[in-house]
């Protein structure tokens, strides 16, 4: 763990400040998590060096360790959920692309596995994902927006429903249009 | 990304005719890429390519990061002919591969699904489709999809079975928003249908929401037996997930089915307990389980969440867990044991429980546990205590019972009468129904002690007399400082007026009771003493003596003596020469005590059958004696037995006394622990609350009989949907025992530990530990290690560190629990 008890008091602070309507908690508060996040996602390349990263057990143990502080209203953890999967996605991403480019890394792709995407045990190539993301967006805002968060967020149909306001039916339709391009995409040669 | 070559806006139109293309079936799918795509073959091929992926993948769309089995994807065998029928379009995929909904081609208008075995597992799976079509061969039932025809064609083996029009039963239940009740009649139907096909030794072993359909009739179906097993009755089939590999949906697998384990009619009870958590809660099991890996963790090491919790957790609200609580709290748990042999040992089994639940019948899940009987040993014995005392005098609002005396002599029966008649008079003159409701016994007490003089001041044997019945009755009223007064009265005027040494003795009995109910046992235990050695003094008092050497044993009972109890009481049974029954019966209520319940039950049963000898049956010393040795039989785990004889006792006291007479009530109180002993604790509940609330009308909230009822209340609540109710009268016994007596003893530690037992029910188990691990400290030091409450005390706080995952903690517990003697 790399949090100490002075930083769970903090991270307390922020939640609490949050939880009352403070933006600025909020901001200081995913910096925390992106920190985190990014540290999660480092010691595990690090100890298993062809290891593909699980974003949903990064968010997941980032969660847990603030849950613990504070129990979250079920409200409240929808919304963290998805605020922590754009943090990872944004912390992976960046990891990923640091690793391709640094020779010191031997350019090894970073990958994610247990992404929602085909089947649990595949993996992706996270630059890759997050640059189709990016296209995405541009003709399917909402879709790219599902998917990253089931991808990076490993939010369910019904988080993703909850945090994003919208019906079940919707996530369901949209996420299965966004997936299946995502995977053609990721299948081509 | 080599691929990505296209220019954008080609791949944002492939992406939108995609999308839209999704929308549309069959003609008009085709004619709209016609339209959109014309002479662009790369194009078409595209969105053909995305299409296949999105319908492929559709299956999968369930929450959460749970995918089951692989979808094996293959070319569209739309349009061929497999036997006689002809593939119209592909409807599912399953774990051995797609399914296909299919027309007849000899014009019967009959539509059928066709399920085609994957090329991928076609060895290994072509065998157990052989096995799967001779099973559904001989299954029909109106819940499961009926085998229609198989063959093998080209090389690949096909099923083609009924095809059922509905929709997937957890959206048939979130559509009509079904209620619990008709949620629980779907899965009666459906064990059912999984209890036939056990019946042809046929395990479905893959039950899940995927797997069962409702029609708009409301029947449902359970579909694919994919991965059913035959089994065998001499030695259970292996899993099939041992060779397959992950042929299983990990919201709804059982822990044999991930561990390699045999699969048998539990794995079923598993999936269809599963699958009632789901649709009853709305979450799956283990709702936090978010990857195969963590499901499998979790089965291996934590039992479920109680559904209603779950319910709650999961926001669907205070009315909906409530529905939940108790009776399908403890189904589904039973059904989601994660030890097979610990589930119900059928889906017969799970079916019938799940009609109890429909019927407001008992239900099996709930049967008296271990922990349950000990909760019964401290209650029965609490108030097996308590009759004892009842024994010498009993009064209550409208009229007056006299135990012992009545039959000793004639000159008891009429101090009786005349007792009853002064008693009668004041409550005339006090009569609630006239206006004045706020009168309470106590105050007609305190009224009467202070009328005694000028109503009957002529006759001192008398008013001695009343006012020990005053003194008696404020000290069941717990009264403690006002009996004490009346009851020194009592005794200066006896001694006053010269009144013979069995006179004074007896009044010495009652004093040393009172003392010994005021927890002042050594002055108790002096003013006994000092009253027998008088009686020892004077011949021919034998009755006397037995009453006070009883009431010696008693005190000597109440401070952890027992042996001592033992030997007053042998020796006033042989004082009594077998004429009460009363030093028997006080005996029993010492051996109860020590657990010695075989013992007890003798001298009980040795009391009534001497009573009996001499008294009609329906007299009062006679049912008190028939209730005891009833509760005897109880303590043996004969609960079935006690029941009818407890229901007799209530049924002549309330004939006898009328319906709302205190000891009417106690007595219903009895008939209320043996139905908490069979496992019914609804009907106990409603028994005792009524009882408890009667009493306190009857004779205050103070009484004794009150408190004793309530916690009998609380302990039979908090198993049911009322337990915060329990918790919350437990915690006002307390309170008031609290008030009339302050200081902690082993009396208050019992009641503590109740109210340990109702938070511990109640998963509050960090406000229940420090109670009851308090309550478990002073009862030990005070009554000792195998005193019945200290074992209870113990005994709940082994199964909440059980239920916390503390296992050591448990241990730690459970190795203090004695064997029942």
């Amino acid at each position: 763990m790399i949090e100490s008890t002075s930083a769970d008091v903090l991270l307390q602070g922020l939640l609490e400040r949050w939880s009352q309507g403070d933006r600025d908690a909020l901001d200081q508060l995913l910096t925390h998590l992106y920190r985190d996040i990014h540290a999660i996602a480092v010691r595990q390349l690090n100890q298993e060096r062809h290891s593909s990263l699980r974003p949903t057990a990064l968010v997941h143990e980032a969660y847990l360790r603030l849950a613990a502080l504070r129990e979250m209203r079920l409200q409240d953890r929808t919304h963290f959920l998805s605020m922590a999967a754009r943090v990872s996605r944004q912390a992976l991403t960046d990891e990923a692309r640091r690793r391709r480019a640094s020779k010191r890394d031997g350019g090894d792709p970073v990958t994610l596995s247990d992404t929602n995407l085909g089947e649990p045990d595949q993996t992706h190539d996270a630059v890759d994902v997050d640059d189709l993301l990016t296209e995405l967006e541009r003709f399917d805002p909402l879709a790219a927006e599902i998917v990253s968060l089931r991808v990076f967020g490993g939010l369910s149909i019904e988080e993703v429903a909850s945090a994003k306001e919208i019906s079940v039916a919707t996530v369901n339709r949209r996420w299965a249009i966004g997936k299946a391009w995502l995977t053609r995409e990721l299948t081509r040669e | 990304m080599s691929g990505a070559v296209d220019d954008s806006d080609r791949r944002a139109t492939t992406y939108r005719l995609f999308a839209e293309a999704l929308d549309l079936l069959g003609d008009a799918r085709e004619r709209f890429l016609e339209e959109h795509c014309r002479a662009d073959a790369q194009l078409r091929a595209e969105v053909v390519a995305l299409l296949e992926i999105a319908e492929a993948g559709r299956g999968g769309v369930e929450t959460g990061a749970l995918a089951g089995a692989a979808p094996q994807r293959e070319p569209s065998q739309t349009g061929k002919i497999f036997g006689r029928f002809r593939l119209r379009e592909q409807i599912g995929e399953g774990g051995m591969g797609v399914v296909y909904l299919a027309e007849r081609t000899d014009g019967v208008q009959q539509l059928v699904a066709v399920k085609l075995v994957s090329t991928l597992l076609a060895t290994a799976a072509q065998h157990r489709l052989e096995r799967e079509v001779r099973i559904l061969a001989r299954l029909e039932h109106a819940s499961v999809a009926r085998l229609i025809d198989a063959g093998v064609e080209g090389g690949r083996a096909w099923v083609a079975i009924e095809y059922v029009r509905g929709e997937r039963i957890d959206a048939y239940c979130a559509a009509r928003n079904l209620s619990t009740p008709g949620i629980v009649r779907l899965l009666v139907q459906l064990s059912a249908a999984v209890s036939a096909a056990h019946a042809l030794l046929v395990v479905h072993s893959d039950i899940k929401p995927a797997n069962v359909l409702v029609t708009a009739e409301g029947l449902p179906k359970l579909i694919d037996f994919g991965i059913a097993t035959a089994l065998r009755e001499s030695e259970p089939a292996r899993a099939a997930t041992v060779e397959i590999g992950r042929l299983f949906s990990p919201n709804y697998a059982a822990l044999e089915q991930l561990s390699g384990g045999a699969i048998t009619v539990a794995t079923d009870v598993f999936g269809l307990g599963a699958l009632a958590y789901r649709l009853l809660t709305g979450a799956p099991i283990y709702r936090e389980a978010n990857s195969p890996v963590a499901y499998l963790m979790a089965v291996n090491q934590r039992d479920v969440e109680a559904p209603s919790r779950a319910a709650l957790a999961g926001g669907r609200g205070e009315s909906a867990a409530r529905a939940l609580r108790g009776d399908l709290d403890a189904i589904l748990c039973k059904a989601l044991e994660r030890e097979p042999n610990r589930r119900y040992a059928s889906a017969a089994d799970f079916q019938a429980d799940l009609q109890r639940y429909l019927d407001g019948r008992p239900v099996t899940a709930r049967a008296p546990s271990i922990r349950y009987r000990a909760v019964k040993f401290a209650r029965r014995n609490a108030l097996a205590v308590g009759l004892a005392g009842l024994l010498s005098v009993s009064v209550v609002a409208g009229g007056v019972t006299v135990w012992l005396q009545s039959r000793s002599t004639a000159l008891a029966r009429d101090m009786a009468a005349r007792r009853g008649e002064f008693l009668e008079s004041m409550l005339k003159s006090a009569n609630p129904r006239e206006g004045k409701r706020d009168i309470t016994v106590a105050e007609l007490l305190d009224a009467a002690a202070r009328g005694l003089d000028e109503k009957l001041g002529a006759e001192p044997l008398v008013e001695a007399s009343l006012l020990g019945l005053i003194a008696d009755t404020n000290t069941e009223l717990g009264r403690y400082p006002e009996a004490l007064a009346t009851s020194d009265r009592q005794l200066a005027l006896l001694r006053r007026e010269g009144a013979s040494a069995r006179d004074l003795a007896l009044a010495m009995a009652d004093r040393g009771d009172l003392l010994s109910r005021a927890n002042r046992y050594d002055e108790a235990e002096t003013t006994l003493k000092a009253a027998i050695a008088d009686l020892r003094r004077q011949s021919g008092e034998k009755p006397a003596l037995v009453q006070t050497l009883s009431s010696l044993a008693g005190v000597y009972a109440n401070t952890n003596r027992n042996p001592a109890a033992e030997t007053a009481l042998a020796e006033a049974i042989v004082l009594d020469q077998q004429r009460t029954g009363f030093p028997q019966q006080q005996l029993a209520v010492v051996l109860g005590n020590e657990g010695r319940y075989a013992e007890s039950a003798t001298f009980a049963r040795a009391a009534l059958d001497l009573e009996r000898k001499y008294l009609p049956a329906d007299n009062p010393t006679v049912l008190i004696t028939q209730s005891n040795y009833a509760m005897t039989l109880a303590n043996l785990h004969r609960p079935a037995e006690a029941l009818p004889l407890q229901r007799e006792v209530a049924d002549a006291t309330a004939r006898v006394l009328g319906p709302d007479h205190p000891d009417t009530l106690l007595m219903q109180a009895h008939v209320a622990e043996d139905l908490f002993d069979l496992g019914r604790f609804a009907e106990a509940a409603t028994i005792e609350h009524h009882a408890a609330e009667s009493l306190d009308r009857a004779v205050g909230e103070n009484h004794r009989y009150a408190r004793g009822v309530w916690i009998g209340y609380a302990m039979a609540a908090c198993n049911t949907d009322d337990a915060p109710a329990g918790l919350a009268a437990a915690k006002r016994v307390a309170d008031i025992r609290a008030r009339i007596l302050p200081e902690i003893d082993w009396q208050t530690a019992t009641i503590h530990g109740v109210i340990g037992l109702c938070l511990a029910h109640l998963k509050r188990f960090a406000e229940a530990e420090p109670m009851l691990l308090q309550a478990s400290a002073i009862l030990e030091a005070s009554r000792g290690a195998n005193f019945y409450q200290t074992q209870l005390a113990y005994t709940t706080l082994r199964d909440m560190y059980a239920a916390m995952g503390r296992s050591a903690d448990a241990a730690v517990f459970g190795g203090k629990i004695e064997k029942v003697k």
